[in-house]
């Protein structure tokens, strides 16, 4: 049997993921976003050749919904290990997100639900590096800017109360900062920042 | 690399009630449930201090103490786990193997070590899930380092440095009723022994203690007619019968007035007592060192009569 591998080309992708930013989603069911297949085929197909920025831009994408989920799930389940968190963030983040479980846990608090990711766009990539840079590396790097649903999301206390905060916006808008610590290592994109702020909606 | 801090996480799960708190305008990072859980930095701004790694030292820390900011509890600042990291809020010890380079935990760093951070975790933690590896190009800093010359010091203002007495022979008074003492007699003077004694106190933080000693050396008498103090590397001794009426104090504790007061103020003259102090200390660190001397000073008026007045006056 004759083995042949077909790759999206990921530019239709990115440009995809553009189009959706730019829709309100409020009133839409949650979307993933898009990321780059691979299928078998018993015949034999062309093969498109993607170049190291659409690779990058393809792997970034691919990781936000799964280091969405892991968030999720370290807040989900407080017998989950925290370090866990190093499968989709690297420092500061890490950390960020660690410290923050583990308060979260200490307080007794449950998470209930899950944020669902609705648009991804890529912005800047780099992918020139310097891993001797001091005092930190320079590291592959590729911007992604995600609208999360997190209307979902609830979370009480011991005694059942609600501590979610009074008055959330349903959406963040996440700058993601992914790193490659191992460039060209597709396994090793890494969400290093993630800042937000809160949103009504999807829009701008 | 981007400053961020992690102390509003903490504080702002230290909200009592069950409703939580809209997360402040400077905040940089919300998680789902709208807490916020990286804040913006102000230079200067209270709050902490950020560090390389981005966590925050709470502004509150107290030298030589260490709590958990979550809890609220005091906590060792040492543990099995290490020593306690208040920009991290947790107890960090270097990582016994250190994980391979390619690990994400070094984010990609070649230099600087891996640490194991473990939180401070109440009853009912899931064990083990409390640990959290990171990367630090140092060993991260531990609380405030206690000095314990501070420590001395506290120890010393709680001791209470008492004064001398003011023992003196001859002190008889006069038919007006003016204490005295008489020109060209040995007029001792001293202080109760009990003023005149070493005194000790500790003071104790973080783990560290400091003792302070408060001893005293000498003890002087300023005769209060312009001539120079009398030093005494005693507390004196107190004139009995036995001595006699024109002996000299066999410690030395004396003086001789020259002249009568007559001429003084009020016709007396006002004598201090002195005893001067050194201070010093040691602490469970090995350290020690000295703290300014002290002086503890009292006084007595009195008249110096001339003998002969006494006897045909």
């Amino acid at each position: 049997m004759n083995r042949t591998l077909t790759v999206v080309p990921v530019g239709l992708m990115v440009a995809a993921s553009a189009a959706l930013a730019g829709c309100s989603s409020s009133n839409e069911e949650p979307t993933n976003t898009p990321s780059s297949t691979s299928t078998m085929s018993n015949s034999p197909a062309p093969v498109t050749t993607a170049t190291p920025e659409e690779e990058a831009s393809a792997q970034a994408l691919a990781l936000v919904p799964t280091y969405v989920a892991t968030i999720d799930d370290l807040f989900l389940d407080p017998a989950s290990a925290l370090d866990n968190v190093y499968t989709v963030a690297v420092d500061p983040e890490a950390s960020a997100e660690a410290t923050a479980v583990q308060a979260f846990r200490q307080q007794g608090y449950r998470q209930l639900g899950r944020s669902q990711v609705v648009t991804t766009v890529v912005g800047a990539i780099d992918l020139t590096g310097d891993p001797n840079a001091s005092p930190d590396p320079v590291l592959p790097s590729v911007q992604v800017t995600a609208c999360v649903d997190v209307g979902a999301v609830q979370a009480v206390d011991a005694a059942g109360a609600s501590v979610v905060a009074a008055g959330r916006p349903r959406y963040l808008v996440q700058d993601l900062t992914i790193v490659n610590i191992d460039y060209p290592d597709a396994a090793s994109w890494r969400v290093r920042e993630a800042p937000n702020r809160q949103a009504d909606s999807c829009d701008g | 690399m981007k400053v961020v801090v992690l102390l509003a996480v903490v504080l702002s799960m230290l909200i009592p009630t069950g409703a939580a708190v809209a997360a402040p305008a400077s905040c940089q990072q919300y998680d789902a449930r709208g807490i916020c859980i990286v804040q913006t930095q102000t230079p200067g701004a209270p709050g902490g201090q950020a560090d390389a790694t981005g966590s925050v030292t709470p502004a509150s820390v107290v030298p030589g103490t260490c709590s958990d900011q979550v809890s609220g509890q005091v906590i060792p600042c040492q543990s099995d786990a290490g020593w306690w990291v208040p920009a991290r809020q947790c107890y960090a010890q270097l990582q016994a193997v250190q994980p391979p380079q390619r690990s994400p935990i070094w984010g990609g760093h070649t230099d600087g070590a891996i640490y194991l951070c473990t939180f401070y975790s109440g009853p009912g933690a899931f064990p083990g899930t409390a640990v959290f590896p990171f990367w630090a190009a140092d060993p991260p800093a531990g609380p405030p380092a206690v000095d314990p010359a501070v420590l001395a010091a506290q120890a010393l203002s709680s001791l209470e440095i008492p004064v001398p007495t003011t023992g003196r022979y001859p002190s008889g008074a006069l038919p007006d009723g003016r204490p005295y003492t008489v020109v060209n007699a040995y007029t001792w003077f001293w202080s109760d022994p009990a003023t005149f004694d070493t005194l000790t106190a500790r003071a104790d933080s973080g783990g560290v203690w400091a003792e302070v000693s408060v001893v005293p050396t000498a003890l002087t008498f300023t005769p209060g007619d312009g001539a120079a103090a009398v030093v005494c590397a005693g507390p004196g001794t107190a004139w009995a019968p036995a001595n006699g009426v024109w002996a000299p104090s066999p410690t030395g504790c004396d003086y001789r007035y020259p002249h009568s007061s007559i001429d003084e103020p009020a016709e007396q003259v006002t004598a201090a007592y002195t005893i001067e102090w050194i201070v010093s200390w040691t602490a469970s660190t090995g350290a020690d060192g000295v703290l300014p001397p002290l002086a503890t000073t009292s006084t007595s008026t009195f008249a110096v009569a001339e003998a002969q007045a006494l006897v045909t006056g």
